[in-house]
């Protein structure tokens, strides 16, 4: 079967497949979630070297899992953000306390001042801004606002109720809302 | 008086949508996966789906190993007649079997050892005598 046809098929029946071993099944899978784990690990982390090894980790522990994988019982993709988070996390923790909440310094040179943010460097802006964050607040934005999942799911990945959750991106975006005005002043942007 | 609740969380509708702005942006330019780490996770996702493979074959090749040393299929199927055959020939004995052999069957073991095999035959006389 070509990996095209397999755009239809549920996570589930790719989990069950792969440990049928049926190897195309699990290319076809990899390609559709490795992306996916890989982004919101980076973003967590805002590290790209940490953010292939989360990736690499959290996949193996669901390669491991699939042949005990029930099918319905949870979301192949929640299960592996939440996943992915407890890993990133734990790799938070283990950096010097200091550098939780600390703003990464920008690393690009300072853009001309009349520059307008293009698209690129407004995703980078973000991404500097997100790494200030405290990690449940960058965790719950992350996945409401670039993840796009619902309220009720973010909720379910953080393990947390759906109040909660709504009350971590609110002050989450809040604080977002400082550090980009910040940031446009501080790299020259006009908007 | 009523006084107009707002929600101290709340960052209002301008800053909502500049902030729109860099979400969309950052949806629009996920950090993206170099095409080498995604081939070695591909190539490890396969490693294991080969492995969840060979984990679970040996109980399908012992039936298939028990069904090749009795004969492959067409040995089961003779296998499973003579079965049905003994198993009717012991409900049914034929009329005509051997009296050591009825003798056996039937529990007298010590008549049956007197009995000589050959004298089913003579029975079979004896028989055609009286018709």
């Amino acid at each position: 079967m070509a990996l095209d046809n397999m755009g239809e098929d549920s996570d589930d029946a790719l989990i069950a497949r792969v440990s049928a071993g049926d190897t195309r099944a699990a290319q076809a899978l990899t390609l559709r979630l490795a992306p996916r784990v890989y982004a919101h690990a980076t973003r967590l982390l805002g590290d790209a070297a940490e953010a292939e090894d989360v990736t690499q980790e959290a996949l193996l522990k669901l390669w491991r899992i699939a042949p005990d994988w029930q099918p319905g019982r949870a979301q192949a993709s929640t299960w592996l953000y939440r996943v992915t988070a407890n890993l990133c996390i734990d790799r938070l923790r283990r950096r010097r306390p200091a550098a939780l909440d600390e703003a990464p310094e920008p690393q690009d040179a300072t853009p001309p001042v009349t520059e307008r943010l293009t698209e690129a460097a407004r995703a980078r802006a973000l991404d500097q801004a997100l790494a200030a964050l405290p990690e449940r607040q960058r965790q719950a934005v992350v996945l409401k606002h670039l993840e796009g999942l619902p309220t009720e799911r973010v909720a379910e990945i953080m393990d947390i109720g759906p109040r909660a959750a709504e009350s971590l991106i609110a002050r989450g975006k809040r604080a977002l809302t400082a550090r980009l005005a910040g940031l446009r002043k501080e790299l020259g942007y006009d908007d | 008086m009523t006084t107009e609740h707002r929600d101290p969380e709340d960052i209002g509708p301008e800053a909502e949508a500049a902030l729109e702005r860099y979400f969309s942006a950052g949806r629009a330019h996920p950090p993206a996966l170099s095409p080498e780490m995604l081939a070695r996770l591909t190539a490890e996702a396969q490693g294991q789906a080969r492995a969840h493979g060979r984990a679970r074959r040996p109980a399908r090749a012992g039936l298939a190993g028990l069904i090749a040393a009795l004969g492959g299929w067409p040995a089961l199927a003779g296998l499973a007649t003579t079965a049905v055959a003994g198993f009717w020939i012991g409900l049914a004995p034929p009329d005509l079997l051997a009296p050591s052999v009825e003798a056996l069957w039937s529990g007298d073991s010590e008549l049956a050892l007197y009995l000589a095999p050959a004298q089913g035959l003579e029975a079979l006389d004896t028989l055609d005598g009286e018709g």
